[in-house]
């Protein structure tokens, strides 16, 4: 016979299941929510053509939010993202336009040189935090500074323009009426979610973020788990590059500008839980939405920016309270 | 005794952390399908000592011998590679994990979807988890997480993760007795029992001298960071255990000249 060990404790574990679940469903109901509010005050928002319009709005701050989310599920942070978004786009713009050579780099190549060079300073700061245990968000501060220095020396501090069509497709072309920047941001969005749920490196992940230490004794090569993850994010910068250098047409040493903070208030809006070890791709999707459908729906009411600041901040401050409460 | 197969040594461990030498020129050694208890007060480096077996810690000098061959614990991925598992005191389990996920971590099961895709086998593994555990008699749901379990429900996780792989193996617990209630400690020592006699060899720390006595051949006592006596379980009375603990020698027994059993 097996033995019964009784629960813990009913009533608390009743409502440390609630409290849990809330941290998982708050960020749908609230995006529900947003939606209902939004499609009663006006019969604009919730049309096929808004919708692909907030879809578009949001791709390139959640390809950066779905880098940034491989981080804080590991427990880290990257707070690099938008000066490596700018380093890595001016990099590749370069090359494509033929800044440095007599003749263009082919933009295959190009973004093959980019996502290396994105790689290699995301590895600089994944080697000092996993190797050394400096905190990511020194190392990556760090890696800020650096990857803004280096996007200035290599657009010499000028936009770069003349970028080749083929460079700019996924930015500005449409797949039967569906711009290809959304299907880029959807299929990197799936393919991560496919990583966390079914490979070991994802389950690993999670093991590391939930208690660094546990997972070390249990044989989980912690170092490497944390090396890769400022890696992937920095990937993940590259990726964001592309979508943006076709979204404006050209690259400059400033197109990063307030891409640093909404991927991460949309992976936290998304109920991954800020000290590790809990969350998935899918909150993300709903923070990211959260915010762009907010944005866009006090536009269409009327609501300038600054009204929208405000409002995505209380709502912000919102989710925060509740991810820490929904976990104790 | 002397003459059964020896499966692991330590000789001469020293272990400083700053000015404190937490181990001094220790030796242990371990016999194959033997159940060593590890007694001594607290601060006397019964943990450190298997911190240093299960590649926590690295000791500053001092040989480990495994199956005759030196050899060095870097890490406790080494440790592993090597066969030797730990339970540790402060429960090294992943809270926001599933119980199978726990079990499992480290070393799961894969299939390949694709040629070059290797992705895990939830489906086996938790299979393997509910036979795993209900052959252990362990009441617990494979699915629920970690954090929802009660401390001794916890402590059976652990310790049935030692029990996956290979059973010829070295298992190192640390108090895997401590803070449970009286049934649960027992069905953690009737496990202890059945691993010895599945292969295992086991190196046991406890408080619980009761516990120790219960299911240890011998037991080696550490005293302030050094090695103080070995005695047979025969031999090791509560007096005699609480002696070397406390003054590390057989106070009004003749001292080491008569201790029995002191083993090299």
């Amino acid at each position: 016979m097996a033995y019964d060990w009784g629960a813990v404790s009913s009533s608390s574990d009743l409502i440390q299941n609630l409290l849990r679940k809330s941290a998982v469903y708050g960020p749908v109901i609230a995006l529900i929510g947003i939606y209902v509010v939004f499609s009663i005050v006006t019969d604009r928002f919730l049309t096929y053509r808004n919708q692909l319009n907030i879809l578009r709005q949001v791709s390139i701050i959640g390809i950066l939010a779905i880098g940034v989310t491989f981080a804080i599920l590991c427990a880290e942070i990257d707070l690099s993202i938008a000066q490596m978004t700018e380093f890595t786009g001016v990099l590749i713009a370069a090359l494509a336009t033929g800044m440095y050579y007599s003749t263009t780099v082919p933009v295959p190549i190009a973004v093959l040189i980019g996502l290396g060079a994105g790689v290699s300073v995301g590895a600089i700061a994944g080697y000092i935090t996993s190797r050394f245990d400096v905190p990511s968000f020194m190392s990556t501060l760090a890696v800020l500074f650096l990857a803004d220095g280096l996007s200035l020396i290599v657009s010499d501090g000028r936009p770069i323009g003349g970028i080749p069509d083929s460079l700019q497709v996924i930015g500005r072309e449409s797949v039967a009426g569906v711009p290809l920047i959304v299907l880029f941001f959807l299929s990197l969005l799936v393919v991560s979610q496919l990583i966390l749920s079914y490979t070991r490196f994802g389950l690993y992940i999670y093991a590391v973020g939930g208690d660094r230490q546990a997972a070390r004794l249990m044989g989980i090569n912690v170092m490497r788990i944390r090396f890769a993850v400022l890696v992937i994010s920095a990937a993940f910068t590259v990726f964001a590059a592309i979508a943006l250098i076709g979204r404006i047409g050209s690259a400059n040493p400033n197109m990063g500008s307030g891409l640093l903070l909404p991927p991460i208030a949309a992976v936290i809006l998304g109920g991954t839980n800020l000290f590790g070890g809990e969350g998935n791709m899918i909150g993300t999707l709903v923070g990211v939405l959260i915010l762009g459908s907010l944005a866009n729906g006090l536009n269409l009411v009327g609501v300038g920016p600054s009204g929208q600041l405000v409002a995505q901040g209380i709502i912000l401050m919102i989710a925060v309270l509740m991810n820490v409460f929904a976990r104790g | 005794m002397a003459d059964r197969d020896v499966v692991l040594e330590m000789k001469g461990i020293t272990k400083t952390f700053g000015e404190i030498v937490a181990l001094d020129d220790v030796d242990l050694t371990l016999h194959r399908g033997e159940i060593l208890g590890l007694a001594g007060d607290n601060g006397a480096g019964k943990s450190t000592l298997i911190k240093c077996l299960s590649g926590a810690h690295e000791p500053d000098s001092g040989r480990i011998v495994f199956e005759g061959e030196d050899v060095t614990i870097e890490n406790p991925r080494e440790a592993k590679a090597l066969g030797i598992e730990t339970t540790f005191q402060e429960l090294a389990l992943a809270p926001n994990l599933s119980v199978t996920q726990n079990v499992f971590l480290g070393r799961e099961e894969t299939q390949r979807v694709l040629p070059l895709v290797p992705i895990m086998n939830k489906g086996a593994m938790e299979t393997r988890t509910r036979e795993l555990l209900s052959d252990l008699e362990i009441g617990v749901d494979p699915d629920k997480r970690v954090s929802d379990l009660s401390g001794g429900q916890r402590q059976l996780v652990a310790i049935s993760r030692t029990m996956l792989s290979d059973p010829e193996i070295i298992i190192i617990m640390d108090e895997p007795t401590s803070a449970l209630s009286v049934e649960a400690a027992e069905r953690v020592l009737e496990l202890i029992e059945r691993m010895r006699r599945e292969g295992a060899s086991i190196i046991l720390i406890s408080h619980n001298f009761e516990h120790m006595r219960a299911v240890a051949d011998r037991i080696q006592i550490l005293h302030t960071g050094r090695d103080v006596g070995v005695l047979d379980v025969e031999e090791a009375t509560r007096e005699n255990i609480v002696d070397l603990m406390v003054s590390g020698t057989l106070e009004g027994r003749g001292g080491d000249d008569s201790d029995p059993s002191i083993s090299a």
